[in-house]
């Protein structure tokens, strides 16, 4: 059994009932790394000390967020900062814990981002859902710059920022970064054609960095402590920690922060272990994007994920017993997928519909026996063909599902019916395990029911 | 563009090796190449989006496949696009386009000529694996008078989005819903009320929107199909006509990167109707007491003869004839009848074109339309371009969008042009001169005038001497050493103009020294009972002439009149012979667009009864009067033009009808340095790009899947957003007491403008077209309306001496003091209004 | 010599003499066509009545002899001739042209055009032998059905034996026979 390592869920472990207050965040040196950063650091240190640290973004690719401000061209006025706080990847709700939690120190991680590739505004782009999130975030922003923290010459230097809260409507591809950018603009949510990347042409044909929650918010900590201390932990590929959102048939769901390299079976030990004792039968590792596993000893981090042919993602991660029916797995993921396709690919938007229609069919005992072949052929039509990474992903979800458990969809074609009983039918949904200060999503305004339809 | 030295790379698609401009389109150098990408989403006139994932190609050295129609060739780039890896998902992308395709074919519009048909014949599958219920939705939508949309046939590929996104700038049709259910359509309220929406049927790549004319109408392989030009405005499009049998059905673009892209208007895609309209005259007429008795030609043509062989006679020519026409008409005036009146300035009365002869040595536009994209910046002073010259209007919009240039717009009213301009300049009405003057001197707008600078102006003010606002825009171009585009208002202006039909003109733009009576002295004359005889080809002065009673008067006082035209218009019911003309499709024929370009038409149905060209009638009226000409053919009349006019005497005409542009014919008109006139820019249908949509034009695409330039733009005004870019200025120049009056008096200034569905002859009689007119409206200044106490909407009488109109209010943004009228308008007719002094008492109603 | 050559010529003719005579006094005997004989076409309906025929001209663009013109137009729901949008305004084939090769039935996405054994087409004037939709389209649907050899009447009780089984009749043309669509077959 090991023992979690905060580093971003910190001050909200150790102070749950009011980590939110600027009075706690202060107490705790919140903004204190900020101001080294602004009086002490220069801009270019400051990009240098984030590549050495080896930060990689935790939103899903893991792409080095260094290299990501150097691509950001020195000489264009205006450029942005966007934060992508649009966590829609079903079984994550890691970043939503941050929001709510510790806005502060979100607060101060932007305006260190912001300082570092130049930017005099920043747009934290919020799921429409999030509304305790966004409401807590709204009032650090109006502390923030009552306090000096934001606004004109931060801290006495010439860095101004300014920070905009935008909360979205609502849709999954928006959480794809240059979908963001639209759905930021007021057009309609979808991704841009690229290159340009958004570091070249972003908001509003600007520079821009769009980056993940979760990042900016390990940002305060690097600046605080220095590259040495961050690549104590985790791996040499992938240092520092990572907050997983752990949810499925365990017995203490909720969001556990270890370092790169934990592994999965020692995640699950740290949920409890599974539910009633049930064994263990499949993982997703990153969110429903991710191709299944279907055992626990691989280690949680980029590379090891990806030799297992699979993804570390959003840090998603649901463990599933063996009640779970998996045609009923893979006709959920698809039905999301199908449901929150922008509709402006071929592949995504029509092989993805298809494939829940064939999906349905099989579910309720009407399948043919070449419908396994025939959903592997939508799967592979879909796969690297399509726009942005939606359809990629819809596809390895697709086929991991009918490759690994063929044996299950032939039995429901066999017997006609589904050959598990309905008590156990239902995916067990990703829900937060911690009591104090969490909403219930859509509790408030926003008109929950209808969003989460 | 920029003469700039492109680099060269070498690609090898397919196994052949090929050298291709660095940074163009894998899709566009494979076809050139001769291998064929399918694509849907693709077009060489809009920026790539690269959705529809069927040009999906292998690249050496990519992870996964790349979409060619968005990917830009590199050195050393090895592609395939026939191997099994993309041909296997090519086949893929067309199975999961046709699961949701309704397959009703026989009953499409499209069927037979289909992109998506054709590319399943040779990509798709054989079969469909997909047994499921297929998406429905309501079948025929008319989504405009024009449109009517099948949202069941649709594949998504966003053409018709970026079209009226991209190129044309109304968004009245998008994308609505998200994922399977994604559908287009347009707002709910509003219809697809573009004057450009006919080139989204066009280059919709299945049946999902047809035309409401074509509806049923007939199949591609029961057409015939002609080279023409549009005969409406003097862009002069290139279109094909197509019939069935001998009816024409159909008006489509045909793609001239030189004109006008790939586009063309809908007035001129849909408003041929009038060919076929129940009233076209099939038979001459001669006058027999109150009414006319049909004749024969010979009969009508010595009728005519005989008046004309003596006396003082006029002629007046109208703007949409063909250059021909326009030979015969000079020859036969000047030298049968030997009269030095003529004129064929109608609407644009008095227009001073001949002003830029001091400048050029030519009558018109020193620079093309293409001159447009490489400019700098851009001067347009003139009537709306959307309303007159709608694909100029594009092409404008193209140049500063796309091509970065600044834009000018000097005008008493808001222009459809202020949207994207850099500077707008609001002067009074008749106060252009003064405010064209200033510009060199004021900031900032001085500075944004650099070279290579492009002079727009058209004759925007029926019923006004414009000349010196030309004065002073040429003083303008000469100074910053630009080029100008003298915009006449109709198809047939120019070739007016070429020929010498001006009543200070010969041909090849040769001064004459004793000038002739211009249309209004003509007018005038002949209202005073001092005009023996007066002959008006394919004109209507009663409708058009901006003074109506005048040419009213002049029609009933004259001794004689021969009416040469389609319809039985006002002006021909007075007159005394008629005879019928040739519509546009059916005749083989050149037109001289605003640029001075010389196009190519071919006859494709036949006129009815026995109508003749007016060339034809011009060559009848000199034999009987013992000239004989010879003529029978077009090449005869070429014969003589090439013999007679100075700058078209190395013209081969045979040329124009070829394929390709004949180089060697085409030389740049404007600022050479060989002094004398110049003759125009040839380019037929050649130099254009196979019908439908396999076109492959060498497009420069830059990789943006809508320009965020308009996203800017459009941006800056939501409440909301950052307003980084400065707001485009508008300045006041020559507001102050020193601007002159245009005219003194009470009341307010007309300023009158044509609109693009007008009560005109030929666009009257697509009852379409006719539908859409806006009908009696007036524009005015909100200042002047609150005197008046009226809001938009509000009925208003206008009284300009003892005609009295009623008109709805428009608060605009329009010069104080001036009400803009729609120039031929229903229960509106500003020439009635402006024969009466130019101003208007305005009252509410 | 040659009397056995011409002995055995004749054997030809006597052999042939004897025989049952092919030759029939057509028009007072007429013989019944062949079932795929294919004479003149009828524009089928559906069994609610409305038209098959959608006015796709298909059968236009596949005929070889451009004998067959069609104009479509739109039904209204006032004026509904077809289901669907599209019907057949003008229907005309000429048989002054038609080579009968039947091209167009395959064409027909509807099964709307059929062939008849139908072949007495004469007449007086060209026009006359241009045949309007008036004249090709039938009053009711035609009866198809499989080729049955027996049939039970309603009770089950008897056995009832079909003549012309297989055979397809058109209520209005009852002497002419349409070879069944969807066999193919037929008796002779």
């Amino acid at each position: 059994m090991i023992d979690e390592t905060y580093m971003v869920l910190k001050r909200a472990r150790e102070f749950p009932k009011d980590s939110w207050t600027l009075k706690r965040a202060l107490d705790d040196g919140a903004y204190d790394n900020l101001k080294k950063a602004v009086t002490e650091i220069s801009q270019a240190d400051l990009i240098e000390l984030v590549k050495n640290a080896g930060l990689r973004g935790k939103g899903g690719a893991g792409f080095p967020t260094g290299m990501k401000w150097s691509f950001v061209p020195k000489d264009v006025f205006p450029k942005y900062v966007v934060i992508n706080h649009d966590e829609g990847e079903p079984g994550t709700f890691k970043d939503r814990e941050i929001a709510e939690r510790d806005p502060h120190q979100m607060i101060e991680g932007i305006a260190i981002a912001a300082y570092a590739v130049g930017a005099n505004k920043a747009f934290i782009y919020c799921r429409g859902e999030f509304a305790l999130g966004s409401r807590r975030m709204d009032r650090a922003i109006k502390e923030a710059y009552e306090k000096g923290f934001l606004g004109k010459g931060i801290f006495g230097s010439k860095f101004d920022l300014d920070i905009v809260l935008h909360r979205g409507a609502g849709a999954y591809i928006c959480g794809e970064e240059s979908a963001l950018l639209d759905s930021l603009e007021g057009f309609r949510g979808q991704p841009r054609l690229k290159p340009p990347f958004p570091a070249i042409k972003g908001l509003y044909g600007q520079p821009t960095v769009v980056n993940n929650t979760e990042t900016v918010s390990t940002l305060p900590h690097i600046v605080a402590n220095g590259v040495d201390w961050f690549k104590g932990f985790g791996t040499e590929k992938s240092p520092g920690t990572k907050v997983f959102s752990v949810s499925g048939h365990v017995e203490r769901p909720g969001n556990y922060e270890v370092a790169y390299g934990t592994t999965l079976d020692q995640l699950l030990d740290l949920a409890g272990g599974m539910k009633d004792g049930k064994t263990l039968k499949a993982i997703i590792p990153g969110g429903a994007s991710a191709p299944l596993l279907t055992h626990a000893d691989y280690a949680l981090d980029f590379d090891s994920l990806k030799e297992a042919g699979t993804m570390l993602g959003s840090g998603a991660v649901v463990y599933m017993d063996e009640t779970t029916c998996m045609v009923r797995n893979a006709l959920v993921t698809t039905e999301f997928f199908a449901h929150e396709s922008c509709g402006k690919c071929t592949p995504c938007r029509e092989g993805t519909s298809w494939a829940v229609k064939v999906l349905r069919r099989v579910e309720s005992g009407e399948g043919r026996q070449e419908d396994m072949d025939l959903l592997l052929d939508i799967a592979n039509g879909m796969d690297g063909r399509s726009f942005c990474p939606l359809g990629d992903a819809a596809s390895w979800a697709l086929r991991s599902n009918v490759k690994l458990f063929r044996e299950e969809f032939e039995a429901h074609v066999r017997e006609g019916r589904c050959t598990f009983d309905g008590e156990h039918k239902e995916l067990v949904g990703a829900r937060s395990g911690i009591d104090t200060g969490i909403s219930q999503q859509g509790d408030e305004g926003l008109g929950g029911e209808d969003r989460l339809s | 563009m920029t003469q700039q030295q492109t680099e060269m790379v070498t690609v090898t698609i397919n196994g052949q090796q090929v050298q291709a401009e660095n940074g163009r389109l894998l899709i566009d150098v494979a076809e050139e190449m001769g291998i064929f990408v399918p694509r849907f989403c693709y077009h060489p006139g809009m920026k790539s989006v690269a959705v529809c994932r069927m040009c999906l190609v292998k690249v050496e050295g990519m992870p996964k496949l790349v979409p060619s129609c968005s990917t830009p060739v590199a050195d050393g780039m090895v592609v395939e696009t026939d191997t099994p890896e993309p041909a296997g998902a090519q086949e893929d992308m067309l199975e999961f386009l046709l699961i949701n395709h309704p397959l009703d074919c026989p009953i499409c519009d499209r069927g037979g000529e289909c992109p998506l048909q054709d590319q399943t014949y040779a990509h798709g599958p054989g079969s469909s694996r997909f047994v499921e219920p297929k998406r429905t939705y309501e079948k025929a939508l008319d989504i405009s008078q024009l449109v009517v949309l099948d949202r069941e046939r649709c594949v998504l590929c966003w053409r018709c989005v970026r079209f009226s996104d991209e190129v044309a700038g109304d968004r009245f049709i998008q994308l609505v819903d998200r994922g399977s259910g994604t559908q287009i359509l347009t707002f709910s309220d509003e219809p697809f009320d573009s004057y450009f929406s006919g080139n989204t049927i066009q280059i919709c790549p299945v049946g999902a929107l047809t035309a409401s004319t074509y509806r049923f109408v007939s199949r591609p392989w029961d057409l015939k199909a002609a080279p023409s030009v549009c005969s409406y405005c003097s862009v002069g499009c290139p279109t094909t006509n197509e019939s069935r049998g001998d009816k024409l059905v159909r008006v489509q673009a045909l793609p001239n990167e030189n004109v006008n892209d790939f586009w063309i208007c809908d007035k001129g895609r849909f408003g041929f109707h009038y060919v076929d309209a129940k009233d076209r005259l099939s038979t001459p007429l001669v006058r027999d007491g109150d009414d006319f008795r049909s004749a024969t030609w010979g009969e009508a043509v010595a009728a005519a003869a005989e008046k004309l062989g003596g006396g003082k006679v006029g002629v007046i020519a109208g703007g949409h004839l063909t250059t021909e026409d326009a030979f015969a008409i000079q020859r036969l005036a000047r030298k049968t009848i030997k009269t030095p009146h003529l004129d064929a300035r109608i609407q644009d009365d008095g227009a001073a074109y001949e002003r830029t002869l001091a400048y050029s040595g030519v009558v018109g536009s020193t620079a093309t339309i293409n001159d447009l994209d490489g400019a700098r910046s851009i001067v347009w002073v003139g009537p709306d371009p959307k309303e007159v010259l709608p694909v100029l209007y594009l092409r404008l919009r193209k140049a500063v969008l796309d091509g970065g240039a600044k834009l000018i717009v000097v005008s008493p009213r808001r222009l459809s042009l202020d949207a994207f301009a850099t500077h707008v300049i609001r002067c009074e009405p008749g106060g252009e001169a003064n405010a064209l003057s200033a510009l060199t001197t004021t900031a900032p707008v001085k500075d944004d005038l650099a070279a290579p600078l492009v002079a727009c102006w058209s004759p925007a003010n029926p019923g006004r001497e414009t000349g010196a606002d030309l004065d002073s825009l040429l003083k303008v171009a000469v100074e910053k050493d630009a080029r100008w585009l003298v915009c006449a208002p109709h198809a047939g202006s120019q070739g007016m103009l070429d020929m010498g039909v001006h009543p200070a003109l010969e041909s090849g733009y040769r001064p004459i020294d004793e000038p002739g009576m211009d249309t209004r002295a003509m007018l005038e004359a002949a209202a005073a009972g001092e005009l023996d005889a007066l002959i008006v080809v394919g004109a209507d002065p009663i409708s058009d002439f901006p003074n109506r009673n005048l040419a009213q008067a002049a029609m009933e006082k004259v001794g004689f009149s021969l009416v040469i035209e389609l319809f039985p218009t006002e002006t021909a019911r007075l007159a005394d012979v008629v005879l019928p003309s040739t519509a546009a499709p059916e005749i083989e024929g050149t037109l001289t667009n605003l640029e001075r370009r010389l196009q190519k038409l071919e006859p494709l149905t036949k006129s009815p009864g026995t109508a003749r060209e007016p060339w034809r009638a011009m060559a009848d009226l000199a034999r009987a009067m013992d000239d004989d000409w010879k003529w029978t053919s077009f090449a005869d009349v070429w014969a003589a033009i090439t013999k007679e006019v100075p700058t078209h005497q190395d013209l081969d005409v045979a040329a124009l009808a070829q394929e390709v542009p004949p180089s060697a014919l085409q030389y740049e008109s404007g600022t050479e340095e060989q002094p004398g006139p110049r003759g125009p820019v040839v380019a037929g249908p050649g130099g254009q790009y196979p019908k439908g949509h396999r076109s492959g034009a060498p497009f420069k695409t830059a990789s943006w899947p809508l320009s965020w330039e308009l996203r800017q733009f459009e941006a800056k005004q939501r409440p909301g957003h950052i307003p980084d870019a400065p707001e485009a200025p508008e300045e006041k120049v020559g507001a102050g007491a020193d601007a002159a009056a245009p005219m003194s008096g009470e009341g307010f200034v007309v300023y009158a403008g044509r609109q693009i569905y007008d009560e005109g002859a030929m666009v009257s009689r697509s009852s379409v077209l006719h539908a859409l007119s806006k009908g009696a409206f007036v524009e005015l200044n909100d200042e002047d309306a609150k005197e008046l106490d009226v809001t938009d909407g509000d009925e208003v009488t206008l009284t300009a001496g003892n005609n009295e109109m009623t008109a709805t209010v428009v608060i605009a943004d329009i010069s104080k003091g001036a009400v803009f009228v729609p120039y031929d308008q229903k229960g509106l007719r500003a020439n009635e209004l402006l024969g009466a002094g130019g101003r208007v008492k305005v009252a509410k109603a | 010599m040659a009397l056995p050559e011409i002995l055995n010529g004749m054997k030809v003719v006597i052999t042939n003499v004897f025989k049952r005579k092919e030759t029939i006094s057509y028009p007072e005997v007429r013989r019944q066509p062949y079932p795929r004989f294919k004479g003149r076409h009828i524009l089928d309906r559906h069994p609610d009545g409305l038209e098959k025929c959608i006015g796709c001209e298909l059968c236009a663009g596949a005929c070889p002899a451009d004998a067959i013109y069609v104009v479509g137009a739109e039904n209204t729901p006032e004026n509904r001739f077809s289901p669907g949008e599209r019907y057949a305004q003008i229907y005309q084939i000429n048989y002054l042209r038609c080579i009968f090769c039947g091209l167009c039935v395959e064409a027909c996405p509807t099964e709307a055009l059929l062939m008849t054994t139908e072949f007495e087409l004469s007449g007086d004037s060209r026009d006359e032998l241009i045949y309007t939709k008036e004249q090709l389209i039938v009053d009711a649907p035609i009866i198809r059905h499989w080729p049955a050899k027996t049939e039970y009447s309603p009770d089950r009780s008897e056995k009832v034996k079909i003549k012309d089984g297989g055979m397809v009749r058109d209520a209005r043309y009852p002497e002419n026979f349409l070879p069944d669509t969807r066999t193919g077959k037929g008796s002779e």
